[in-house]
């Protein structure tokens, strides 16, 4: 990921901030499964894979607008632009995807900037409500991460997709159990800074 | 001592036994030394404990053949969720420690027994991963209600922000590797967090 957030900054109060930023990256998670859902190795490809690209879109649908409604109540403006940090380097790699691997690999990446922003909000926030919300959210994209973590590596090892009977469970190699918990501790450094989604 | 006088003394010191013993078994309990935050915070403790007791329950199951066949991806899940789980609570402990409070060692949970008891009567892979699933689950959302009614501890605050999307990916990882299916919801929701209430120390 490239591109750095703009430097102006915002004189909204900090929950107002955290919500549109929050709000811009969802907007940018929609924007790029929608892509993603439309490529043609997707539309040909696992409808295991086309099920989890539609269920995210679905879901980044729902948390941009429980970030929207929730900046309405703080006495914010809705953001219902992509985040600008992201959005031009994002398009141009959507563009260039070739294949289900690298697209699990960027739609990782998407993932993993939305979740690390909403833990670091999920401390910054003044209300109790809002904490739990963005660490609702964190998990939900956390999840997703899990999952596209495991389809990557189940791709890359030339591995069937994960069935329903033990005797499948008994084939999942090794690093299948491993791939979708990397880590004990949800990192932060890559968190967005508060004010890159404001509303200008 | 004549024998009338040793059984009136041996009467004697029955009835003062058994007097003892009823007034300790109607004293009420000592006080808890949680409250507030901390509280929530041993809470956590205890939920981490119970984790990892119950992944070595599932490792060991799976080591005797109680489940069937050898399952490698469960193995390597079992040993990375287990170390996490032992991190997660020693930071929780580690919080209780800074605030001068006992650490908790053990699984004072109300429904620990109950837990343990349906790993080990568990006898095949389906079973025993929904049971951790559950766990799993029960703690992302624990810590997601939680976070809401921390009042000042921020250690507290960051730990529940970070290790919720741990757990969160854990329950994710169990439902879709072992049964083939994602389970995952839009919002994690906190329908099933344990309450303080469940804590039995």
């Amino acid at each position: 990921m490239t591109g750095s957030p703009s430097a102006a900054a915002s004189e909204a109060p900090l929950d107002v901030q955290v919500l549109q930023t929050a709000a811009a990256l969802e907007n940018l998670a929609v924007a790029s499964y929608t892509s993603a859902a439309s490529m043609p190795f997707v539309v040909a490809g696992s409808a295991g894979l086309r099920a989890l690209i539609e269920r995210n879109k679905a879901h980044h649908t729902a948390h941009a607008q429980a970030f929207n409604q929730a900046v309405v109540k703080a006495g914010g403006a809705q953001q219902h632009a992509a985040d600008a940090r992201y959005a031009a380097s994002v398009r141009q790699r959507l563009a260039a995807m070739q294949d289900p691997s690298s697209l699990t690999g960027l739609l990782n990446e998407i993932e993993g900037i939305v979740a690390q922003t909403c833990t670091r909000y999920a401390s910054l926030a003044a209300g109790g409500s809002l904490r739990s919300l963005f660490v609702n959210v964190a998990s939900v994209e956390a999840q997703h991460s899990a999952e596209l973590l495991i389809v990557r590596t189940l791709l890359e090892g030339g591995h069937r997709e994960p069935g329903v009977s033990a005797a499948d469970a008994r084939a999942m190699p090794a690093a299948a159990g491993t791939a979708g918990i990397p880590q004990a501790v949800y990192p932060t450094a890559g968190a967005s800074a508060i004010n890159e989604g404001v509303v200008r | 001592m004549s024998g009338q006088s040793r059984r009136a003394f041996a009467a004697g010191v029955t009835g003062l036994c058994v007097g003892l013993a009823l007034d300790a078994c109607s004293s009420p309990a000592p006080p808890s030394p949680y409250t507030g935050d901390l509280r929530t915070v041993a809470l956590a403790a205890a939920i981490e404990n119970q984790a990892v007791s119950a992944y070595q329950a599932v490792d060991a199951a799976l080591r005797a053949g109680k489940l069937g066949p050898a399952v490698p991806a469960l193995t390597a899940f079992i040993r990375g969720a287990m170390a996490h789980h032992v991190q997660h609570a020693a930071t929780w402990n580690a919080i209780l420690r800074t605030a001068h409070k006992p650490t908790i060692s053990g699984t004072p949970l109300s429904d620990n027994a109950q837990v343990m008891s349906t790993i080990s009567g568990a006898s095949d892979v389906a079973a025993v991963v929904s049971a951790v699933r559950r766990l799993e689950t029960q703690a992302a959302q624990t810590y997601t209600a939680a976070i809401e009614n921390l009042k000042g501890l921020g250690s507290a605050v960051t730990a529940a922000a970070t290790i919720a999307p741990v757990e969160a990916m854990h329950a994710a990882a169990l439902g879709y590797v072992f049964s083939g299916q994602s389970a995952v919801a839009d919002f994690l929701g906190t329908g099933g967090a344990v309450s303080t209430k469940a804590l039995t120390a």
